[in-house]
């Protein structure tokens, strides 16, 4: 309730819509293609998490204080072109201080400029609102896409690895599922997560309704 | 009797244990069989149910599950224990979730998953096996009648998969010289189980070697393979009662097993090198447990006749071809589940061949 | 004359039920009081020609309508009207007469009958079974230059007489054609043969009854005028919809009735009543009836006055303490007979008594099951043999397992007895897609024989879905399609209610 207070009505209801109601992994499967990748560790996926928040809020920024510059026609290339700057940051970032991740995680920080989730919240969200709503749901969407990242990863990574964060947890003897490690076993793994998450959202607003 | 029936009512009016209603409903069902009766014609009905169909798939596994339980000892009844027991858990689940009954199509997929483990598979693979195999493989898609692959191939495929250590390494021959104690009464059979001498697989051995194994020894089950697929008589004969009863379609196993032998001869007799002849096709590997038991699944092969012959044809082509030219020995439950996700094509071809459009 | 067996691939015999009618025939004494329906078996409802208080003797004319297609009913006993009202008559409304009987058994002749009826002109044997309400048997009637089908005698190409009996329960053809009754079968085919002069006649006999197809053989005439044939009885081979192609081959109208391609389908009781009322004047006031299964005490042939309430009937057949369920004609597709004060008419052939089931059994799905029936073999009793006494299989109204859903073991599919794909039609009613995909799968063709319900495994009502699918397609606009060739009689067949 706290919360509600500081963000004032509208803010609160962009922050829920944003970690759950509509969160954009679960409920528009948009970003599914580097939740695949890149959620075999966790490091990789704060890494990617954290990538992604920042160039969302980034964008954010930019976005909803050009709105009313921006000309309707050019608009998906302007996008582009500030995602992209953004994205260029968080590469050379990642390369000068954590090399070791980078080449993890490879094109796909690269590949951040196509996330289907920051064009989306762009188009659907930034050019229409006003700075400080943007950055609201900016931040509400990097959190939900992280958070789903970060749990899919540490499964992978305990059943794949045994280990977490590079540290070993599972007992010896522990045998690890090679499939964990593969595309397949994030297939199976995302596929649960949006099955549960919507059953949960279906619960929920059937007790509303 | 009355006893079991005053019980099984009490326990529906149970507030807390009345959750497990799909449970004691199946209990009921299973027991007492139902009192419905026809409302409208036909007012006599036949007196098969799925129960006694599936019953009828038990029977028909029976003598190759014997068997297995007779080479492994108490590490075969553990590991068909834990498959029950772990794919039981998630159908039950399911049932008490969505709030429908419990299917007995289960009980067919809980036996056949173990008999085509290795018997050294540690029980918490067949455990995650069968689970992964029932949901994925039949619950994801809404429960039976519905599910595109045979969900005990689907737990096979995992597992084979996910722990490519366990599941190719270790191949066991039947254990015969051990101690009664060793085979029957050690929990989990480990003592067995380190006594007995690992060998690779026939096919294995052909692959390698070129050596053909003894009809005999194929036979009579003498050789190392999965729990289940080893005594091919007994797969036989079971195969057999699965025909004669209907619970199985026979056009699948002839023109699976068919078409093995045919595409074999011919194949060994242009290309000896890579293709092993017929005979040793056919009753080497998974080929006999796979056309009568698993290819035979009603719910995911095709429905139509000639989508049968088809289906049954493909995965013969199939199982010589991954057995002769990929990096695998053994093909059937590739070809199979391969075959699987084609069979609703097959059989939109087959009726759009049949039935033309109606232009309205 | 050597018949010809004909094979019919599909279907389901039912073999060796008990409560198989004996072959014994007893007289039903005459009720004290009948109910004559004014609307018994093919044709329109007729128009009542007597007054309440009127007396009328068996075998008077007491209904006739010449204008539409109809024949005329008759009063099956001598006595007085006492009501002319209207009655629920097996799921419709339809107008009846109530005679008060005086018990006395004789009954008037037709006029102009004679035991030498070859001196009679065709055209007054066609009277003759039109006055005496013989011409509405069979599902189209008899044609007749009287409105009774909706065909005429001259357009008759084919006519089949058929004493298969593929139900579960059958009426025996021996009880019929004991004694005198084979010769008067033999003449009665060739009157229907003189009346329907350009038609071609096939005899149709169950293969199983062996000494009854010796002695047709021996006694049917030589000159080639009748093909006569054979069939394994599985369900539902003596339905029209399969015999008529089977044994003529071409396509079944389905929508219509055989009468409209030119055939007449006709029962050994039929041509019984032919004979009867052109050799011996007697209209169609009495009748063969089997009561059978296992709910009656003794399973015997009843020769009885048409209109007796079915009370009158069974009464002295049925145990009260038993729940029973009593079935017209046909255990698969036969309606259910709740009423008892209900008459009996021209319609009636077998009428069944099937216990009601109602009590679970322990361990119902895992035994034996030596008395059971199951198109699967899963069941003991598909080793024996098709006649063992010890060995009759049950027939009750368990449902004998819960509702699953479809796993396509294509049981229904087998036996259907005209190739299409219950299951299939099945899942598209079910999930709702009522559209030109079913015209396609040929959703008309179904008979509603009701097997594939019977058969199936999981328990689903199969052809009330395809039923549900048809009434649907219908509603929303689509038309049973066309047969390819030309039918005849079709606005009379229209105006058949």
């Amino acid at each position: 309730m706290l919360l509600k207070k500081v963000l004032g009505a509208k803010g609160y209801k962009i922050v829920k819509k944003g970690i759950w109601g509509e969160h954009p992994v679960f409920s528009a499967c948009l970003g599914i293609c580097s939740a695949l990748a890149v959620s075999n560790k966790v490091e990789n996926a704060i890494a990617m998490g954290a990538g992604v928040t920042f160039v969302l809020v980034a964008t954010a920024v930019f976005i909803s204080a050009l709105r009313t510059l921006i000309p309707q026609r050019v608009r998906i290339i302007t996008y582009m072109i500030v995602i992209a700057s953004f994205v260029i940051i968080v590469d050379k970032t990642l390369q000068a201080f954590f090399p070791d991740i980078s080449e993890a995680v490879g094109p796909y920080v690269g590949l951040i400029i196509t996330n289907c989730i920051i064009m989306g919240r762009a188009e659907a969200f930034f050019i229409q609102n006003k700075i400080s709503h943007s950055v609201l749901d900016a931040v509400s969407n990097g959190v939900a896409y992280s958070y789903t990242l970060i749990l899919i990863a540490v499964i992978r990574e305990l059943l794949g690895f045994g280990t977490l964060l590079g540290m070993k947890v599972m007992p010896g003897g522990w045998e690890n599922w090679v499939v964990m490690t593969m595309a397949p076993g994030a297939f199976f793994l995302l596929g649960l997560a949006i099955w549960i998450a919507r059953a949960i959202q279906d619960a929920g607003s059937e007790k509303e309704g | 009797m009355k006893i079991v029936r005053l019980l099984l009512d009490s326990l529906y009016k149970i507030p807390v244990v009345n959750k497990a209603e799909p449970l004691i409903e199946a209990i009921d069902a299973a027991l007492f069989g139902t009192t419905d009766t026809t409302q409208r014609g036909p007012h006599i009905v036949d007196a098969i149910d799925t129960k006694r169909y599936m019953s009828c798939a038990i029977a028909a596994l029976l003598p190759a599950t014997l068997a297995s339980i007779y080479f492994y000892g108490l590490r075969a009844i553990l590991i068909i224990a834990v498959s029950y027991m772990a794919g039981f858990f998630v159908e039950f689940m399911f049932a008490v979730v969505y709030k429908h009954k419990i299917h007995e199509g289960f009980l067919v997929t809980g036996l056949i998953f173990p008999l085509v483990l290795p018997p050294t598979t540690p029980l918490w693979v067949v455990a995650v096996g069968v689970m992964f195999g029932v949901l994925f493989g039949k619950e994801m898609f809404g429960g039976t009648g519905r599910n595109i692959f045979n969900p005990a191939l689907v737990g096979r495929l995992f597992i084979t998969i996910a722990f490519p250590a366990i599941m190719t390494i270790s191949w066991l021959m039947p254990i015969t010289d051990a101690t009664f104690t060793d085979k029957w009464l050690t929990p989990f059979g480990d003592t067995a189980i380190t006594d007995a001498i690992t060998a690779a697989t026939p096919l294995a051995v052909y692959k390698t070697t070129k050596v053909v194994a003894s009809f005999p020894d194929l036979l009579t089950g003498n050789t190392a393979g999965s729990m289940g697929e080893t005594c091919r008589i007994a797969i036989i004969i079971g195969g057999l009662f699965l025909m004669f009863t209907k619970a199985g379609n026979w056009r699948i196993p002839v023109s699976y097993i068919g078409s093995v032998f045919v595409f074999a001869a011919i194949g060994n007799y242009f290309l000896p090198d890579s293709i092993a002849p017929p005979g040793f096709q056919l009753f080497a590997g998974g080929l006999m447990f796979g056309a009568f038991f698993m290819a035979t699944d009603p719910v995911t092969s095709p429905f139509t006749c000639a989508g049968k012959y088809t289906f049954g044809i493909m995965c013969g082509v199939l199982t010589v071809l991954i057995r002769s030219f990929s990096g695998y020995v053994e093909g059937v439950m590739f070809s199979i589940v391969i075959m699987n996700a084609l069979a609703p094509l097959i059989d939109h071809i087959v009726l759009s061949l049949k039935y033309r459009p109606v232009k309205v | 004359m050597i018949p010809k067996y004909k094979a019919f691939p599909r279907g389901y015999e039912f073999k060796n039920f008990e409560g198989q009618p004996e072959g014994k025939l007893i007289q039903i004494k005459i009720p004290a009081g009948v109910t004559i329906p004014l609307r018994q078996g093919f044709g329109n409802e007729v128009t009542p020609v007597v007054e309440p208080g009127q007396r009328v003797a068996a075998g008077q004319i007491i209904g006739r309508d010449d204008e539409s297609v109809s024949s005329p009913v008759h009063s099956s006993v001598n006595g007085k009207i006492a009501k002319i009202g209207k009655i629920d008559y097996l799921g419709r409304e339809v107008g009846a007469i109530t005679i008060e009987s005086d018990g006395t058994g004789d009954w008037q002749k037709l006029q102009g009958c004679s035991s030498d009826w070859q001196g009679l002109s065709a055209e007054k044997i066609g009277e003759l079974i039109y006055l005496s309400g013989a011409g509405a048997s069979g599902r189209a009637g008899i044609p007749t230059e009287f409105n009774s089908s909706v065909i005429a005698p001259a357009e008759v190409e084919n006519v089949i007489i058929q004493g298969v009996g593929s139900e579960v329960h059958n009426l025996s053809p021996d009880v019929l054609l004991k004694g005198e009754g084979l010769s008067h079968f033999i003449e009665g085919l060739k009157i229907l043969k003189k009346v329907m002069a350009g038609a071609r006649f096939h005899l149709v006999l169950n293969k199983s009854q062996k000494s009854l197809i010796n002695e047709v053989s021996q006694l049917l005439p030589t000159d080639n005028l009748i093909n006569f044939f054979t069939v394994t009885p599985k369900y539902p081979v003596d339905h029209d919809e399969v015999l008529t192609p089977l044994l003529l081959g071409g396509k079944f109208p389905h929508g219509y009735s055989v009468a409209n391609i030119g055939v007449v389908v006709l029962d050994i009781q039929a041509v019984l009543h032919v004979y009867e009322a052109v050799a011996e004047g007697k209209s169609l006031i009495e009748r063969t009836v089997a009561l059978c299964g296992p709910g009656f005490r003794e399973k015997l042939h009843v020769k009885l006055r048409l209109g007796s309430p079915l009370e009158h009937v069974i009464r002295d057949n049925v145990d009260a303490d038993k729940k029973l369920r009593l079935v017209l004609n046909s255990c698969l597709t036969g309606q259910r007979l709740s009423d008892l004060s209900l008459p009996v008419d021209r319609t009636f052939t077998t009428v069944t008594a099937l216990l009601e089931e109602n009590e679970s059994q322990f361990l119902a799905f895992a035994r034996p099951g030596f008395r059971r029936d199951s198109y699967s073999r899963t069941c003991l009793s598909s080793l024996f043999k098709k006649n063992s006494k010890m060995f009759q299989k049950t027939c009750g109204t368990n449902v004998h397992g819960e509702l699953r859903p479809c796993i396509f073991c294509t049981f229904c599919e087998e036996v259907c007895p005209v190739s299409i794909i219950p299951h299939l039609l099945f899942q598209h009613v079910e999930r709702d897609v009522i559209d030109e995909n079913l015209l396609r799968y040929k959703i008309f063709d179904c008979i509603e024989c009701n097997l594939c319900s019977y058969v199936c495994p999981s328990k689903i009502p199969v052809a009330e879905f395809i039923k549900k699918g048809k009434s649907g397609l219908i509603s929303e606009g689509f038309e049973i399609p066309a047969p390819d060739t030309a039918l005849k009689g079709l606005e009379k067949y229209k105006s058949v209610e």
